[in-house]
């Protein structure tokens, strides 16, 4: 209901479905594959170790999250690097629901996991650098909360259900982050480890949707409207890519915006093929710095930048190929 | 802090004697092994972008017809207004209790539906037509082999949520699994999208089966350890539980990451056997389509 384009994208497959066309109406997209070719099967600009120094700081960032949250202290010493950037805001989540607690120390712990096994991975490679940027839990969200009509002073730390609504913001992001970074790591031995980091974030946010869907229609609402925001901040360039992402509509898609079939809650955000949406590098910078400017170097999560070599959206882009 | 839910940990929750499963699935399973042990091995390394698409369809096929019928109250068949190929035995309508588990079944069956019609349209002419699919037999001899006898999906709420468990956790780890085998970067992203897809899907049906409390959970624990005994000596699979003061309803390593099938451990639990070679049994009586057959 808030993304009409999306939503009739939607339509249009049941629609081809319902007249028999979705061999011919999907054509397009069987002919994108071998138009690419040539194109995909260039050398990667970036190596597995700068891809994944680039998602330690996603995961540094979800990790400080749900650490502060569930057990209300940072990550340990010996996971932040000798010169740790500081983290703002954030603290213990009063947590009324035994399960909802229960669902968020197991994020916490995957989320641990990563960034241990990501510094772990890339230590001893060059150019990477692993200590954890600065972060803000803090001004950032509420900048999402104005952004999103919440208000003025959302807190995602206020009650498990902000918690949960700062949980969808992220795992979201993230998976859409693995996504977009697959291409650049095939044929990489990094490859198999980020699909298996992916599949644990994509049933994290399967985790956080289901728990929002079944929270009511008002629940809804606010994880749609943060949707809505997040979409907002991302440079909306895909569609004039030519290398660009194959879906290039739409990234984003609300709770309540299914519409294939009827009282649909959209669980798991996928494009008319049923994809989950990828973000190359850049769209994701601009989601964290909240900030659509393909310069912008900073801001939002990352008050000052983040580490390694895909530090701003045009790094982010021209790695990809598509400056 | 670092309790690691990790593979290990099945042996200390004293989950992994499953012998008796284990006799079962082999009386169950249909005989028909491959000339040759090696001729599944020979069938991973050869293969093509395309047959590893055409892999990935059976498991689309079967998902699709299950969440049609069961969410829906239809058939591939007629929401495509063709016939998809091979004959479709089983299946029925089930009640929610809420509407949230009956929306994000609608979600999960609109995806499978979407994942068919993609992976028919990517591979073209080359794409396989449904293979023969048996949810009948399929599920009781998952029933028998996981000493859970009245287990039948369609029969209630709590059992479709386990039988979506059953099928879509191994669709991640195929996709996982297949990664590395996949040749063309544009394919690769699309598989990735359609495994974070699934693991979404799986995100939600586990965290819904964790909170319908301990007879859901007991019933993940028989159906885990029946794909893990038909799986190999390796430990890819973990079921829904609580450890600690925390949930499992993400199946991961010490590191976070989630587990990877190779096509032959993926043909061991849709075919209920454990051997090598075999070519059809449990839900596919006559085997799946295309060049990858062989567990």
């Amino acid at each position: 209901m808030f993304f009409p384009q999306l939503s009739s994208t939607r339509r249009q497959t049941l629609r081809m479905m319902s007249a028999g066309l979705v061999g011919a109406g999907l054509a397009s997209c069987a002919d994108l594959i071998p138009q690419n070719v040539g194109l995909a099967l260039l050398p990667n600009p970036l190596t597995g170790p700068a891809v994944f120094n680039f998602a330690l700081n996603l995961e540094y960032l979800e990790a400080e999250y749900y650490q502060r949250g569930v057990y209300g202290r940072g990550l340990p010493g010996e996971l932040i690097g000798p010169n740790p950037g500081a983290v703002t805001g954030g603290r213990q989540v009063t947590f009324r629901t035994a399960y909802v607690r229960e669902f968020l120390a197991e994020i916490a712990e995957d989320e641990f996991n990563h960034v241990r096994f990501l510094r772990r991975t890339i230590a001893s490679s060059p150019l990477v650098e692993i200590n954890r940027p600065p972060i803000d839990l803090s001004n950032s969200f509420r900048t999402v909360g104005r952004a999103a009509g919440l208000g003025d002073n959302f807190d995602p730390f206020a009650d498990e259900a902000s918690f949960l609504l700062g949980a969808f913001l992220f795992e979201d992001v993230g998976v859409s982050a693995y996504i977009g970074g697959s291409d650049l790591i095939a044929g990489s031995p990094s490859l198999e480890a980020a699909a298996g980091i992916l599949a644990v974030e994509a049933y994290h946010g399967g985790l956080i949707r289901a728990q929002i869907a079944d929270m009511g229609p008002a629940m809804i609402a606010k994880a749609d409207s943060i949707s809505r925001a997040r979409s907002a901040v991302e440079s909306p360039n895909n569609r004039t890519q030519p290398v660009g992402v194959d879906f290039p509509l739409l990234k984003e898609q609300a709770i309540s915006s299914g519409d294939m079939f009827p009282g649909e809650m959209v669980v798991s955000p996928t494009d008319a093929q049923g994809r989950t949406f990828g973000r190359p590098p850049q769209d994701v910078l601009n989601i964290m710095f909240l900030n659509p400017d393909p310069d912008v170097r900073r801001g939002g999560f990352f008050p000052d930048g983040v580490k390694g070599v895909v530090r701003h959206a045009r790094i982010g882009a021209a790695a990809q190929g598509k400056a | 802090m670092m309790t690691q839910v990790d593979s290990t940990r099945r042996s200390f929750l004293g989950l992994d004697s499953p012998g008796a499963a284990l006799a079962t699935v082999g009386a169950i399973a249909v005989s028909a092994a491959a000339p040759m042990g090696s001729a599944a091995a020979a069938q991973a390394r050869n293969s093509t972008d395309v047959d590893i698409l055409n892999f990935a369809l059976n498991l689309e096929y079967l998902e699709t017809e299950y969440y049609l019928r069961g969410v829906i109250g239809t058939t591939a068949d007629a929401a495509f207004r063709t016939s998809l190929g091979g004959a479709v035995r089983g299946g029925r309508k089930v009640a929610f209790s809420r509407p949230s588990h009956d929306g994000l079944f609608r979600n999960i069956a609109g995806n499978e539906v979407q994942h068919v019609a993609f992976l028919r349209s990517v591979n073209g002419t080359a794409a396989i037509p449904r293979p023969v699919i048996d949810f009948e037999a399929g599920f009781a001899a998952v029933a028998a082999a996981a000493g859970l006898p009245d287990f039948d999906p369609f029969a209630n709420e709590m059992n479709f949520f386990l039988g979506a468990m059953l099928f879509e956790d191994v669709g991640v780890t195929a996709y996982k699994g297949a990664a590395k085998m996949i040749r063309n970067k544009r394919i690769l992203e699309a598989a990735a999208g359609i495994l974070a897809s699934e693991g979404y899907h799986m995100g939600a049906v586990r965290s819904v089966i964790y909170k319908m409390g301990d007879r859901a959970r007991a019933r993940s624990i028989a159906l885990s350890n029946l794909r893990d005994t038909l799986d190999g000596p390796q430990d890819f699979d973990q079921p829904v539980v609580k450890i600690g003061d925390k949930s499992n309803v993400v199946p991961a390593n010490e590191n976070g990451i989630a587990f990877g099938r190779t096509p032959q451990h993926v043909l061991n639990i849709v075919y209920g056997n454990p051997a090598q070679g075999i070519l059809q049994g449990g839900f596919y009586p006559e085997g799946v389509n295309g060049r990858i057959n062989a567990s």
